[in-house]
């Protein structure tokens, strides 16, 4: 609940709105809990709890078409106009966003599966041990751009954006350790493959996260910064003050 | 504050002298004056009509307060703001037609074309043809369809014969949307056609006389959704040859027919600026609470 759900002449507009951020905050939650179960069964190897991923994934599709539904049933019953118009923009743009976020769990997941399911070899620790990093690093970028959202915090956002250009730097790092282990080791070739599709789907966490921040600084002050280099955002940000 | 009278007119004759607004005011609202400063570009690059520290007083009470603002040339500026904020009276300045109201006094400058709307000479039968005015409830004549558009031309002598009349009756009724429904029909009563034919004939009628302006108050409120969407698109037509000023309650309206908006509040100008601007990111709070419906 934040000031964009309160203080309509109409209250059922408020309680249309409080569900939509409800529901918004649910599937961030959920989808967090994806990568996290993702993560955690690539660490331990477990199987059962990829499945496990993969199945819930369904859940944020189906939260994510619901979400959908209320937006446009918002938009059609309360023809919303400035900072109500904004949100109803901006919670169709994040969903979309944080749907794709649950897909690259779910590749993670299946990728645990590839890794562990079979009777070959399993992945050296030393192969895997840079995506449990790089979670760390996506789900901070996830938390802030959702409390972001929540608080209707323009910092977390730009924060938000700011980590995403250190992600990529670790990502870069990443890539380059990986073609290292398979100098020492061609036979790993499998096994690094598939790790670049996960760090991959990573970083492509980070990018929706990097996105949420951009709808944030839009929803709160109505400008677009999609496009735009930190510098940029910022720079504008502080011309807008 | 004090306003000083400029070429303020005592339309109810009654003597003009300094008032002191700042009492009335501070009753009426909780925010503060100072939170009530208008906000936003009230300077148009190419404009008709110039606004410039216009107050209106209805007796004691000051319905307009110290409002500035340019009307572009072939614009249409939607006013808007809850009921009793003065968009309807400051509409009814841009032609006098408060005039016509005991009590009712205006001071500051309305200038359209280099002329103050308000000084000494303005002829105002002349003014109100120049700035014509489309009403809330359709108001034909009770004469016929052609009488209704070649009354105002005739009066005003814009026509040196009948055909000329003629002329100026079927292009009048073809700018308003309408020939092609009452052209078989041009002697039949206005007061026969349907509400939204009656609102188009009544524009027909205001830009039969060649105005500069045409001021519409609430021009579809009493219309369903299909004759204002008619009058909807007409006012997109008309923007070619006219500046277009309307008051309307329906933001969706103002959003999609006008290119700048003026939100009143309390008798202050409180915002004006595009309507995308208005509409998607408003800049004050009072303008964004009334536009996503907060008004407490």
């Amino acid at each position: 609940m934040n000031e964009i759900t309160e203080g309509h002449t109409v209250t059922s507009y408020d309680q249309e709105m409080a569900q939509l951020h409800g529901n918004v905050m649910k599937i961030g939650a959920l989808v967090r809990e994806q990568l996290s179960r993702a993560i955690k069964a690539l660490e331990e190897a477990d199987v059962a709890e990829a499945r496990g991923v993969i199945e819930k994934d369904q859940e944020v599709n189906e939260l994510d078409v619901k979400i959908d539904d209320e937006v446009v049933h918002l938009i059609a019953k309360r023809q919303p106009l400035a900072k109500d118009l904004r949100e109803i923009l901006t919670v169709n743009k994040i969903v979309t966003d944080l749907e794709r976020v649950g897909d690259e769990a779910r590749k993670i997941a299946r990728l645990c599966i590839h890794f562990y399911d079979n009777n070959t070899t399993t992945p050296s620790e030393v192969i895997v041990r840079d995506m449990v990093r790089l979670s760390a690093f996506v789900d901070n970028m996830l938390d802030k751009a959702i409390r972001g959202y929540d608080e209707l915090d323009i910092d977390l956002a730009v924060d938000t954006i700011r980590i995403n250009l250190d992600l990529e730097a670790e990502f870069r790092g990443c890539l380059r350790r990986l073609s290292t282990f398979l100098m020492e080791d061609s036979r790993t070739v499998g096994h690094v493959v598939e790790t670049v599709l996960g760090l991959r789907a990573l970083e492509r966490i980070g990018g929706h996260a990097k996105n949420i921040g951009g709808y944030v600084i839009f929803l709160i002050r109505g400008i677009d910064v999609r496009h735009e280099s930190l510098d940029d955002i910022v720079d504008e940000l502080a011309a807008e003050r | 504050m004090t306003f000083q009278i400029d070429s303020g007119i005592d339309l109810a004759g009654q003597e003009v002298g300094a008032v002191n607004s700042a009492d009335t005011v501070a009753k009426s609202d909780k925010v503060s004056r100072d939170d009530r400063k208008t906000v936003g570009e009230i300077n148009h690059p190419d404009p008709r009509m110039t606004c410039r520290d216009v107050n209106v007083w209805y007796g004691d009470k000051h319905a307009i307060i110290d409002v500035n603002l340019d009307i572009g040339k072939n614009e249409v500026i939607a006013m808007i703001g809850p009921s009793g904020c003065g968009k309807s009276t400051f509409l009814r300045c841009l032609n006098r037609m408060n005039d016509t109201i005991d009590g009712c006094r205006v001071t500051g400058e309305m200038m359209m074309d280099g002329n103050n709307i308000y000084g000494k000479g303005m002829d105002v039968v002349l003014l109100r043809a120049q700035v014509g005015m489309v009403f809330q409830k359709p108001n034909p004549f009770p004469k016929s369809i052609f009488e209704n558009v070649a009354y105002g031309p005739r009066i005003h002598g814009l026509a040196a014969n009948k055909t000329d009349i003629e002329e100026i009756v079927v292009t009048s009724l073809q700018r308003a949307g309408l020939w092609d429904e009452v052209k078989d029909y041009l002697e039949e009563p206005g007061t026969g056609l349907s509400g939204g034919q009656q609102q188009r004939l009544c524009i027909a009628r205001a830009i039969a006389v060649n105005p500069e302006v045409v001021l519409m108050d609430e021009p579809c409120s009493a219309l369903d959704p299909i004759a204002t969407a008619k009058i909807e698109e007409l006012i997109d037509e008309l923007r070619e040859h006219y500046t277009i000023a309307i008051v309307t309650h329906s933001m969706q309206q103002a959003a999609r027919v006008s290119q700048r908006t003026a939100y009143f509040h309390l008798g202050d100008l409180i915002e004006v600026g595009s309507t995308d601007q208005v509409f998607t990111n408003p800049k004050h709070q009072l303008t964004e609470d009334y536009i996503t419906g907060r008004f407490g």
